[in-house]
């Protein structure tokens, strides 16, 4: 007995490599082509770093003990501050350093939505309910747009306080992990979605920007610059069709107007100088840490509270606990719509 | 005791016969759905008289390529069959108090379309009651549709229904001309309405379609309202109007 559990722990040892996580091992090949095109720029593989001088590592070069985002965490959650449309000029020395990306690439057990989105959604649920005659009572499954992802920010920049400015066009967790002796002065969301926050560390000056707060504020979403590999640029290209022309107009545009909002508010360009992807993971401000012990420990986003923007509806579970509980939301809006009973609406279409 | 060898053997044979099992399987739901479709292109372009089996002689009941019928004549050969395709559309524009029920609050802003899609089919049961006073002895909501604005929801619908007299005696030894009419019920111009008294128009004007069709039965031994339209719309001056048409299909005897 003694035996197989000393086997069974060196089986589990092995399976986790150093620092207990399994993924905490390099991985081999190269990680510039753990990646995939999407419509709007490139997506990388969770265990995909870049850093800030647009060089692409292994997160595990940088980050000691790293591990893939752990799902089911238990987290305690809190409120992001609320956002007076403002945010503090950088200090003389400061560096800006921007990241901006649609998404991040992992799911955290995170799930936003509003009442107009439960109204929009209770409406579809009763056209296709009635159409069905009551049969299809499954409300649609919105995951996907309603999830927040996580990207970790590693901040191995000592030369001077780091000034981070994290931008997302969709709902996203930054998980900042600063190497001992970094600085950061001030840390600035500004999100299309919900914003979120893991390990700020002690000291830095939260500001946010998020969701219905930028109409608000009367500030610009954030937006990339198109690119050319991006594939709806090439799609554009390729048919040159006028709609999709006036698309990638009005998409430069928007990414004009973001960038010079950027400029008056943070003093540096938003995307010269930044990390700008469609799906990311890990992100590296400053440089790559030279040898192995210097690298930036891992912590996982339930290490400490997680803080967030406010919504009308924040879920956080595993997505099966979220899915029962946005179903049954909707499936009241859409009963209490019915007068308190949704079975009249399907005797009504029957013959 | 088998050996390896044996078990290998036999977990080799058994998958291969669930895996045949499954190919046969999806070949024969992969014919049958190709049959569906086949079946379904065949009847609409050459589609069977729902009267064949009678024995009926019927002209002018055929479009102008000979294989598709005109349109009423399905609806009026299947006059029991509540999913003919026999329609009334109606439109209306309803205050959004009158869509509660009793004690019950108005809805928050982002629940207004849900509220009035959801009404809008319960309202569209409703108008089913009215058909059925004067026209429809079977009604049921094909699809209706609500938006809220300002106070008042604009409703629109389409019922299916059956019809409540019966379509008239067709003597099997005569010869029958098809005929299909469009009859506004509203003379050219729109009726003025309100919105309280929008919905006892609209009750008048089915009771209208059934007398009119009333009248050709009288006349011509049989009739079927194959479809009714009954819009309610904002008036160029103000108010409200309802404009209303009505389509009759029935056999036209010919002398012998």
């Amino acid at each position: 007995m003694k035996t197989f559990a000393t086997f069974a722990a060196a089986i589990l040892l092995a399976a986790c490599g150093d620092g207990g996580s399994k993924y905490a091992a390099v991985p081999k090949g190269d990680p510039t082509t753990a990646r995939s095109g999407d419509l709007r720029g490139v997506k990388y593989g969770a265990d995909v770093l870049l850093a800030d001088d647009g060089r692409i590592f292994w997160a595990q070069q940088a980050i000691d003990g790293y591990s893939r985002l752990e799902r089911d965490a238990a987290l305690t959650v809190a409120d992001l501050p609320p956002s007076n449309c403002r945010f503090p000029a950088p200090a003389t020395g400061a560096l800006v350093r921007h990241v901006i990306v649609e998404r991040g690439v992992q799911d955290a057990p995170i799930f936003f939505f509003n009442r107009r989105e439960v109204g929009e959604r209770a409406a579809n649920f009763v056209k296709y309910y009635a159409a069905t005659q009551g049969r299809n009572d499954k409300v649609w499954n919105h995951g996907e747009s309603d999830v927040m992802r996580v990207a970790n920010v590693v901040v191995t920049e000592k030369s001077a306080p780091v000034y981070l400015v994290l931008s997302s066009e969709t709902n996203v967790l930054w998980n900042i992990l600063a190497a001992p002796g970094a600085t950061i002065s001030n840390i600035a969301l500004i999100s299309n979605g919900a914003a979120g926050l893991a390990n700020a560390p002690d000291g830095a000056a939260i500001n946010v920007l998020a969701d219905e707060r930028l109409d608000a504020c009367r500030t610009p979403q954030p937006m990339r610059r198109p690119q050319d590999n991006w594939g709806f640029i090439r799609n554009s290209k390729e048919s040159g069709a006028g709609y999709m022309k006036e698309a990638v107009a009005n998409n430069n545009r928007y990414a004009a107007d973001y960038s010079r909002w950027f400029r008056e508010t943070f003093g540096v360009p938003s995307e010269s100088d930044a990390i700008a992807q469609m799906g990311l993971s890990n992100a590296l401000i400053g440089p790559m840490p030279a040898r192995e012990a210097d690298r930036v420990p891992y912590r996982a986003i339930g290490a400490g509270p997680v803080l967030l923007t406010p919504k009308d509806y924040r879920i956080v579970a595993p997505l099966a606990d979220y899915a029962k509980a946005h179903d049954a939301i909707i499936t009241e809006a859409a009963r209490k719509a019915a007068g308190g009973d949704l079975g009249a609406i399907a005797r009504a279409t029957k013959s | 005791m088998k050996s390896i060898e044996g078990y290998i053997r036999a977990f080799a044979a058994a998958l291969f016969m669930i895996g045949g099992l499954l190919y046969f399987g999806m070949n024969v739901m992969v014919y049958s759905y190709a049959d569906g479709i086949t079946r379904q292109q065949r009847e609409w372009e050459n589609p069977r008289d729902p009267l064949a089996s009678r024995k009926l002689k019927i002209s002018e009941h055929r479009a102008e390529d000979g294989k598709r019928f005109k349109p009423g004549y399905v609806e009026m050969a299947k006059f029991d069959d509540i999913d003919a395709g026999r329609t009334v559309y109606f439109s209306a524009y309803v205050p959004l108090e009158d869509l509660l029920n009793a004690g019950e609050q108005r809805p928050s802003p982002e629940l207004l379309q849900v509220f009035a899609k959801s009404r809008a089919i319960l309202y569209a049961q409703k108008e089913c009651e009215r058909v059925m006073q004067s026209v429809a002895r079977e009604c049921a909501v094909n699809h209706a549709e609500g938006r809220a604005e300002d106070g008042i929801v604009s409703i629109s619908g389409y019922l299916r229904f059956v019809q409540r007299d019966d379509l008239g005696a067709i003597d099997e030894n005569a010869a029958w001309v098809f005929s299909n009419v469009n009859d506004n019920l509203t003379e050219g111009s729109g009726r003025p309405t309100s919105l309280s008294s929008g919905e006892t128009g609209r009750a008048a004007l089915y009771r209208k379609a059934a007398q009119k069709c009333a009248e050709i039965k009288r006349r011509e031994g049989n009739c079927a309202i194959t479809a009714m339209r009954v819009s309610m719309r904002k008036a160029y001056k103000g108010g409200y109007e309802l404009d209303a048409s009505a389509e009759y299909s029935f056999l036209i005897r010919q002398p012998a």
